[in-house]
């Protein structure tokens, strides 16, 4: 079977043969894998005799994978994917600028702009609270606040999207 | 002696109060708050009494609700670790007036020592150096300009009511003063529900050293040595060891007798910790003293091999300490990273979730003071130290090279944590020489940052193959069923691909 997966932009089409547990990537290289799961989201990977320890969390669109504590954020295209990629189809939806997600899990403790405000770039927009430290969260781009999601005093998720900026 | 302690603390210090108190065949008691309930302070514990939600406002400092549980379990003592109440006078005053005894200094003690600014007066009338700065809280924007004009840029603004690096900022000039001033302030009442702001001198490149003291109620007073604790992230410390590499048996011995002078002026009993900024040139600075147990107090009794929350337990009950200073000969290295809840590598971002796997390092001269275990979830309620690991060595290199070994080994899965930033601190060429301060990480950050784009490039293939492995599954989730988990799924579904 073949995937194609995508590190930082770099894409790499690999080809599994599973019966061998071998894999081949172009042009001619060819490893050995052996993958055991440990626990619920960890694995044992021996790599051509090199072991390591990884962790697989699925984000929407791709994959945090950490390899021996240092994390990996993995796109994967299987074949179907890469034949819509051919006839110019995306498979997925990806965000823009203007989409301000919470990095970190929080309360939004102050917030300082309201749908239609022109913002600047670095300009605060709000205060997330967590672990009773206060996080300022500026604008990532200069724009007009189209939508809030989110009001003083919520409880948000690490991803939640918290308001659009439009530019 | 005690026969039940009330431990009025969560997470790992907790658990590390209550291993001495069995280890002293004394009943333990826990408080908990109700996300806490499989904690495992809760778990150790002979008795545990529910005091509230999450909210630390509503459980761990709901002062009333403790109290009554203090009564209605018997307890004859309470400790209570270090965070939370333990510097709160009120409620060691509360306390003892049920009965039980107060595990920690006279509460005229942690008054004093606790208000930076009387702090700082009492520690000027000893003649011990302080750092530049003012004694008064600053009272309008004005005053700080002017204040800050005399001490000269770049100033610290500090909370007068508590460390932790909340309310704390630096000024580089007069422009920022106004903005930063409102940001402090409201970050100081948050925490401590005291937002008056004080500013002082900003040292160059300090080490943040900070001695041990002990006293007992019978006049004897001893130092433990020092602890460089200037590895710190947001002003809070993240790795401490001792001896320091930073000074001089000179400088140490200055050191511990001006602690000692200041320990003796304000009438102190148990453990307490002065902390002293020390500049490049090797003037050192009274920054504060903390009344009650540190974090990083494990470090020194690796050296020593002396039970600090034993000794705090054996003063309260007023016995005389179990060592006098001609005693305290500390032998071999010992080093300390905090494993925090926090992605070291993204402005060190709070991480939240359930740990669905841990594996603790072992061996020869490993420590782990856990607070936590797998199941459990990581919420944004309270502090992100989840642990902290503590190594000894015969020297600085033996103990540095197991920290190393013992981070490698540690595996905590569905959290982020700060393991693989300490790695990556340790292994830094100005760790290894033992040659910085706390200016080190903010002025390291990029070659930290390039040491782990050098680390993921070397494991690019085990990451794209996790991450086709993952998304093969999702695909498939034939092969995940009950009872196959321990199989390779390779093989698993290779033959499948056959049976097809």
């Amino acid at each position: 079977m073949k995937f194609n997966t995508i590190i930082d932009g770099q894409s790499v089409e690999m080809e599994f043969s599973y019966s061998l547990n071998l894999l081949s990537i172009k042009p001619e290289k060819e490893m050995q894998i052996d993958l055991v799961q440990l626990g619920v989201d960890s694995y044992s990977l021996i790599l051509d005799g090199k072991s390591h320890h990884l962790t697989i969390n699925k984000q929407p669109e791709k994959y945090e994978i950490t390899v021996d504590h240092y994390t990996h954020l993995v796109q994967v295209q299987d074949e179907m994917d890469i034949l819509l990629e051919k006839f110019g189809m995306q498979s997925n939806t990806s965000s823009h600028a203007g989409e301000i997600h919470a990095q970190i899990p929080g309360l939004v403790s102050q917030l300082f702009v309201r749908p239609g405000d022109n913002v600047d770039i670095g300009q605060k927009l709000l205060i997330l609270e967590a672990m009773k430290m206060e996080n300022e969260i500026d604008s990532p781009i200069a724009g007009i606040v189209n939508d809030i999601h989110i009001k003083s005093g919520d409880k948000v998720e690490k991803g939640e999207l918290i308001m659009d900026i439009n530019n | 002696m005690f026969k039940k302690i009330l431990i009025a603390n969560r997470g790992e210090i907790a658990v590390r109060v209550i291993r001495t108190c069995k280890e002293m065949g004394m009943q333990t008691v826990a408080i908990y708050s109700e996300p806490d309930r499989t904690s495992p302070h809760v778990l150790l514990a002979d008795e545990a009494y529910c005091v509230g939600p999450g909210t630390s406002s509503k459980s761990y400092l709901n002062v009333i609700k403790i109290l009554e549980v203090i009564q209605k379990c018997n307890a004859d003592a309470v400790h209570p670790g270090y965070g939370f109440l333990s510097e709160n006078c009120d409620f060691a005053d509360a306390v003892q007036k049920t009965g039980a005894v107060w595990i920690g200094p006279p509460t005229k003690a942690i008054t004093t020592m606790g208000d930076k600014m009387a702090a700082r007066k009492l520690v000027l009338k000893t003649g011990s150096p302080v750092v530049p700065g003012t004694t008064e809280p600053l009272t309008s924007i004005n005053n700080a300009k002017e204040t800050a004009k005399e001490i000269g840029y770049p100033i610290l603004i500090k909370a007068a009511g508590g460390g932790g690096g909340k309310g704390m900022r630096i000024i580089h000039s007069e422009n920022d003063l106004k903005n930063v001033i409102g940001q402090a302030k409201s970050e100081a009442k948050k925490a401590f529900a005291d937002d008056r702001i004080y500013l002082e001198k900003y040292l160059e490149e300090p080490h943040h050293i900070e001695i041990q003291v002990f006293a007992d109620n019978h006049g004897n007073v001893v130092s433990l040595g020092e602890r460089e604790c200037s590895i710190q992230r947001r002003y809070q410390k993240i790795i401490e060891e001792t001896p320091s590499p930073f000074i001089d048996d000179k400088l140490r011995l200055k050191l511990s007798k001006t602690a000692l002078h200041i320990t003796e002026s304000c009438d102190y009993s148990g453990a307490g910790t002065i902390e002293f900024l020390v500049d490049k040139h090797k003037n050192f600075y009274f920054l504060e003293m903390n009344t009650r147990l540190q974090v990083e107090h494990p470090i020194t009794e690796m050296v020593n091999g002396i039970d600090l929350v034993k000794e705090q337990i054996r003063v309260a009950a007023r016995e005389k300490l179990s060592f006098t200073q001609e005693e305290i000969i500390p032998s071999g290295h010992a080093i300390e990273c905090r494993i925090y809840a926090e992605d070291g590598f993204n402005n060190f971002a709070p991480s939240t979730g359930i740990i669905t796997e841990i594996m603790f390092p072992h061996g020869l001269g490993v420590r782990m003071d856990e607070g936590v275990r797998v199941g459990q979830e990581i919420t944004i309620y309270y502090d992100p130290l989840l642990g902290k690991l503590i190594t000894w060595g015969k020297d600085r290199k033996t103990a540095l090279q197991r920290m190393i070994r013992a981070l490698k080994e540690f595996q905590i899965a569905g959290i982020e944590t700060s393991i693989p930033f300490c790695l990556m601190v340790l292994q830094h060429n100005s760790f290894q020489q033992g040659n910085y301060s706390t200016h080190t990480l903010d002025a390291i950050k990029n070659e930290l940052s390039e040491a782990v784009n050098n680390h993921k490039k070397e494991h690019d293939w085990a990451a794209r193959i996790g991450a086709v492995h993952a998304h093969h599954k999702s695909q498939q989730t034939i092969i995940t069923r009950k009872g196959q988990n321990k199989l390779n799924n390779w093989t698993v579904s290779g033959r499948l691909d056959e049976l097809q």
